[in-house]
């Protein structure tokens, strides 16, 4: 699978980009410890030599700036898809092995979550938890696990009634053995694609979770360098806004490429049938 | 069974029954998140006025008692569903108006630009995904990277993006606030337009993507190639053949869609000040109106589980196998 997934032109596609983001948070990094505090007599500069995307209202260079906010995002997409990619493939592969009142419940409880629009549902639990990293990553963990969950719970299901599974149950393998050399295997396939594809989408969310004014403040994250007060500058000085947005925008492109070359590689069959060629 | 159904009514009514199951579980989602949190309205409250830093201990327990705070839980639950049967919401805690009062003027906005959002991701996404599968070659490159790009854009930055080069580049500065389409039409043409056209760009890019395989897919059948032989135009068998086979799962993935819209509202009705249901629940959260809030979730649940039953129902309406099935 490993092969497969170097093959596909998406995977490659999606680990240049991400190579490129680590490029840009070393080269921010670098930047930051140059000019630390910003320099009061260049604010709202435009790109230019000495900063090559700009600067903000305070004169804080925007490479410095983003950097950070890129190690923020990135944190926080990293993290909950972790922990949302851990609960929800658990709870997923028990909900499928042991279908009995425990699933019933899990399901109604994850289809009532999930008929929740997420930033609805991210938003009340930010209510509770406070707008600090740690409440939103709980906040969006709770809101992502119900797809892991689904996507899992439904592969469990599938695979259990492969004949290759079937023919293992009657010749007296244990649930452990059909677990560990089965299912693993190939749950791992989806449960990989989802939890990878919701790297970005966490990182979209929490940006949206910020530019409500629930999320991490002070430029904690590329979300909060969009936050009011950018906007306050952003007919002056569009880079404040341009930026910030389009580092995000290439967090989740890298993340769905890398998705689809983990679905290309998990499938069988190719996706996309060669129908075009056909036609002539 | 007394009464007897058709299968397709039959699912319906399953479907319907599930429905209202989850509805139920979402008031106590509802209700539970915005009890775990330390702190409550009146505390919220005190923070926001600074003036009123001074109240006693006993002057906040009494205001507690006033809001129906310092009963249990399940009293508090019992007693807001209660009042739901009744159609009341009770009161918002900021503005002391009827919750249902406070929100109805803004279900308006909410409903069209999740609508219009609709109508205009659906045609584009359709028709885009149709015609690139057809020509393929660098039409379909740049759809296809347009689609990228507009999946991993965050809606509320294109939002942005859309106010400020409208401001800076053709000196239009979009009004904020709603107006009713029957009132006025071109003042509401002119606010909706730029936000519901924001909120299609993902949708879009999504049913053109399942679209797009899919028209490839039939393209590639047998009954394509056996229309082909017929000697019918490849216009024909594009619009006539294959196109109705590839909308359904395009019909699909922008009823999967629905949810997102009304996620994508919250934020977009922010950028472009839109009055409507989202703003509504972003200053709930931010005030912690415990009444406001859970009655916008239960809203927002209720509006999700309407879409998706709609769906329902068309695909059994477009797809004769899914009928037959049920």
């Amino acid at each position: 699978m490993t092969a497969r997934f170097a093959a596909t032109t998406a995977a490659r596609a999606g680990l240049l980009l991400a190579l490129c983001l680590v490029v840009l948070l070393l080269l921010g990094m670098r930047a930051e410890e140059l000019d630390g505090r910003g320099d009061l007599g260049n604010r709202l500069a435009g790109p230019g030599w000495s900063h090559p995307l700009g600067t903000d209202q305070l004169g804080r260079d925007m490479q410095a700036r983003i950097a950070a906010g890129l190690r923020g995002t990135l944190l926080t997409g990293i993290s909950v898809a972790a922990i949302s990619g851990l609960a929800g493939g658990l709870a997923g592969l028990l909900s499928g092995l042991w279908r009995s009142w425990p699933d019933l419940l899990l399901q109604r409880l994850n289809d009532a979550l999930m008929a929740l629009p997420l930033l609805v549902l991210a938003l009340a639990v930010v209510a509770a938890t406070g707008p600090t990293r740690i409440g939103v990553v709980i906040a969006l963990s709770v809101a992502f696990t119900p797809l892991v969950l689904r996507v899992v719970r439904a592969s469990t299901l599938a695979v259990q009634q492969e004949g290759y599974v079937e023919a293992a149950r009657a010749s007296g393998a244990t649930t452990w053995h059909v677990v560990t050399t089965h299912l693993a295997r190939n749950v791992a396939g989806p449960w990989a694609v989802v939890v990878s594809t919701q790297v970005g989408g966490a990182a979209l969310a929490e940006a949206s979770l910020s530019f409500l004014g629930a999320g991490v403040g002070g430029g904690g994250s590329l979300g909060a360098l969009l936050g009011a007060e950018a906007q306050t500058y952003a007919f002056a000085a569009p880079w404040l806004i341009i930026w910030p947005g389009i580092v995000l925008a290439l967090v989740s492109i890298a993340a769905n490429l890398i998705g689809d070359g983990l679905a290309h590689s998990a499938s069988p069959q190719p996706l996309l049938p060669s129908a075009s060629k056909e036609k002539g | 069974m007394i009464l007897q159904l058709s299968p397709a009514a039959n699912y319906l009514a399953r479907r319907a029954a599930l429905s209202a199951l989850t509805l139920l579980l979402i008031t106590i989602i509802a209700f539970i998140l915005m009890r775990v949190a330390p702190g409550d309205a009146v505390l919220a409250a005190m923070a926001r006025a600074p003036g009123e830093m001074s109240l006693s201990a006993e002057d906040i327990e009494s205001r507690r008692a006033a809001l129906g705070l310092d009963r249990s839980y399940p009293a508090q639950y019992l007693s807001w569903m209660g009042g739901l049967a009744r159609l009341d919401a009770g009161r918002s805690i900021t503005s002391g108006i009827p919750v249902g009062s406070e929100v109805a003027p803004r279900i308006a906005a909410t409903i069209e630009l999740a609508l219009l959002s609709t109508l205009i991701a659906g045609l584009t996404g359709t028709f885009a995904g149709a015609i690139a599968a057809w020509k393929g070659g660098r039409f379909d490159l740049v759809c296809r990277t347009l689609a990228l790009a507009g999946l991993s854009a965050p809606a509320f930055w294109l939002g942005l993006i859309v106010v400020i080069a409208l401001a800076v580049w053709a000196n239009v500065f979009i009004a904020s606030g709603y107006a009713q389409p029957w009132e006025d039409a071109w003042a509401n043409f002119t606010r909706m337009g730029p936000a519901a056209l924001t909120l299609a760009v993902r949708p879009a890019a999504l049913v053109f993507r399942v679209v797009r395989i899919s028209t490839a897919g039939v393209l590639g059948s047998d009954f394509v190639r056996a229309a082909r032989a017929r000697g019918l135009s490849e216009s024909a068998i594009l619009w006539g053949h294959a196109f109705r086979a590839s909308a359904l799962p395009g019909l699909t993935a922008l009823g999967a869609q629905a949810v997102f819209l009304l996620s994508g509202s919250v934020v977009i009705e922010q950028v472009f000040g839109i009055p409507g249901l989202g703003r509504s629940l972003t200053e709930g959260v931010l005030t912690r109106d415990y009444p406001l809030v859970q009655f916008l979730v239960l809203l927002f649940g209720i509006f999700a589980l309407l879409a998706n039953f709609a769906v329902d129902v068309l695909y059994m309406k477009l797809d004769p196998r899914v009928r037959l099935a049920a």
